[in-house]
């Protein structure tokens, strides 16, 4: 595969995708599990899905939206999504969570819309769907690498600030933290990070990276930078192996990637259980 | 003989949720290093005081200054330390040390965008020194018991060398022989340290040796000042028993 990796230039941009995306998500990923928001990785990509439908749908309406790349219908949706979220948060200040079931629905409402308007599935939407190998174009991974930057100096500068809100936001309120300013640019950062990760996982999918390989490292990680550290680790694990697989194998790369997130995370499970058994074993 | 300024502040202060009124015309002051307890019943506004006292809860009617401030310009938090009564029921499943958690305390004296000082480890291990639990550095938060708990939330409320400390609620869950130590180590900070502690809670015999001042909320200040004279106002009341019942 190395031979390929260094002739091919659509595989070269999707392992190199796979391998920012294998960091990037679960990163952010261990503060939307600890802030107990996993489903709203899951309301944004199908929100993402509803950018991308009517980017294509556009696309056929007029030339100029056609050489425009769907990932930034997607991203924008994506964003708009987040926003809402937010907004809904205020509205139901005691069923905070209904905020994301409201989004989803609306989501998947309004992509179906857009993909009758487009006139079904097509190759394109079906790639969006589950990831594919040869959907990363080089401009795709430049703007890949751009965000994926911003969105990492903002973890490294917001770093304490995220660790705080994810622990005890109202500490984090009365240590006098601009709480809405943060979760606003977290919110951001997680709309577009699931928008940019589809290409290779897939909008179905995408949510999986966030918290497969973070559900794992919590059962392994007895620090908070021990679980960030244990993320990323199987995050990248599970897309490099997967990555390879459906090259080898033919498989969608989405479905691979996640299949092998699965693995990780029931054998984490199974360790942790063999630890406890064998510290009640010398206990005895 | 030098005059000691208050270090808060209340004038007049009233608070109503929607149209049910909670609080009605607060006005008291706490002057620095004194222990106060804050007792009443449930409803009888004892953690929107705190709240109000906190920012949590914009103002309505009245007035509060902190350290001679209005509450509203006031930016110097981390000259206050503050356990929440949802310390007791944080996600015990946290993966996070000790020291993880109690250097979190100092966000707010580092600011945003900026990364932790040189000196941290020495600022989280003189906290956790402070409340007997500096063994304990490396350890998750989940491994340890109620009581230790609400220590390394102390610990984390201290770490920036306040001046008050305020603590909603700790002792709930925690049992009868562990509250006893809390108290008396909160009796510490408040002698050796000079701090003055704010201390909202339900069980008032654990507070008797410890406390120097007794508010007592019912809506309306029902009583406020010396633990000593506490007792002769209760005495006072035609129904003391009842007036006790109400308290939680």
């Amino acid at each position: 595969m190395l031979q390929y990796l260094l002739e091919y230039e659509f595989l070269r941009n999707s392992f190199l995708t796979g391998l920012i995306i294998g960091m990037i998500s679960p990163l952010l990923g261990v503060f939307i599990v600890l802030r107990r928001q996993s489903l709203i990785a899951d309301a944004l990509s199908h929100v993402t899905l509803s950018g991308i439908a009517a980017s294509l749908f556009l696309g056929k309406l007029s030339p100029f939206w056609a050489t425009l790349n769907p990932v930034y219908g997607g991203m924008i949706f994506s964003i708009g999504g987040a926003l809402l979220i937010e907004k809904l948060r205020t509205v139901y200040r005691h069923y905070e969570e209904l905020a994301i079931p409201i989004i989803m629905s609306f989501g998947v409402g309004l992509g179906v819309v857009f993909i009758s308007l487009a006139n079904g599935f097509n190759a394109d939407l079906f790639s969006y769907l589950f990831g594919s190998v040869s959907a990363v174009s080089t401009g795709d991974l430049y703007l890949i690498i751009f965000i994926s930057v911003i969105v990492l100096l903002c973890i490294i500068f917001l770093f304490k600030e995220l660790f705080l809100l994810s622990f005890d936001e109202e500490y984090g309120k009365v240590s006098g933290l601009r709480v809405k300013t943060i979760n606003f640019i977290f919110i951001i950062m997680v709309a577009v990070v699931i928008a940019i990760s589809m290409q290779i996982v897939g909008v179905l999918l995408v949510s999986s990276l966030m918290t497969l390989p973070v559900a794992a490292s919590i059962r392994v990680a007895k620090s908070f930078k021990g679980t960030i550290f244990y993320a990323i680790f199987f995050g990248e694990l599970a897309v490099v192996g997967g990555l390879v697989s459906a090259y080898y194998f033919n498989l969608a790369p989405g479905g691979t990637i996640v299949i092998l997130a699965t693995l990780i995370l029931v054998l984490a499970i199974c360790n942790k259980q063999m630890h406890i058994r064998y510290n009640k074993m010398l206990s005895k | 003989m030098s005059v000691q300024n208050p270090v808060i502040e209340f004038e007049h202060v009233s608070y109503a949720y929607e149209k049910e009124s909670v609080l009605q015309d607060i006005h008291f002051n706490i002057l620095p290093g004194s222990f106060l307890g804050v007792i009443g019943p449930n409803g009888g506004g004892k953690s929107t005081l705190l709240k109000l006292l906190l920012g949590l809860l914009p103002l309505q009617e009245g007035r509060i200054k902190i350290f001679g401030q209005e509450r509203e310009r006031f930016r110097d938090w981390e000259k206050i330390g503050y356990v929440s009564q949802k310390s007791n029921a944080f996600n015990r499943g946290f993966p996070a040390t000790v020291y993880e958690i109690v250097r979190s305390g100092l966000v707010k004296k580092t600011g945003m965008f900026r990364f932790f000082p040189k000196n941290t480890k020495e600022q989280v291990t003189a906290a956790l020194r402070a409340v007997e639990m500096e063994t304990f550095l490396k350890r998750n938060i989940s491994e340890l018991s109620g009581g230790e708990q609400q220590r390394i939330f102390i610990a984390r409320a201290i770490v920036t060398k306040p001046q008050i400390l305020i603590l909603d609620e700790p002792t709930v869950g925690v049992d009868v022989a562990r509250v006893e130590s809390f108290i008396a180590l909160l009796k510490k900070l408040n002698q050796e340290l000079g701090m003055t502690i704010i201390l909202v809670s339900h069980d008032l015999p654990s507070l008797q040796n410890s406390v120097s001042h007794i508010l007592h909320l019912n809506r309306t200040i029902v009583y406020y000042g010396d633990y000593a004279n506490y007792n002769k106002h209760l005495r006072r009341q035609s129904h003391p028993m009842e007036s006790l019942g109400g308290i939680e």
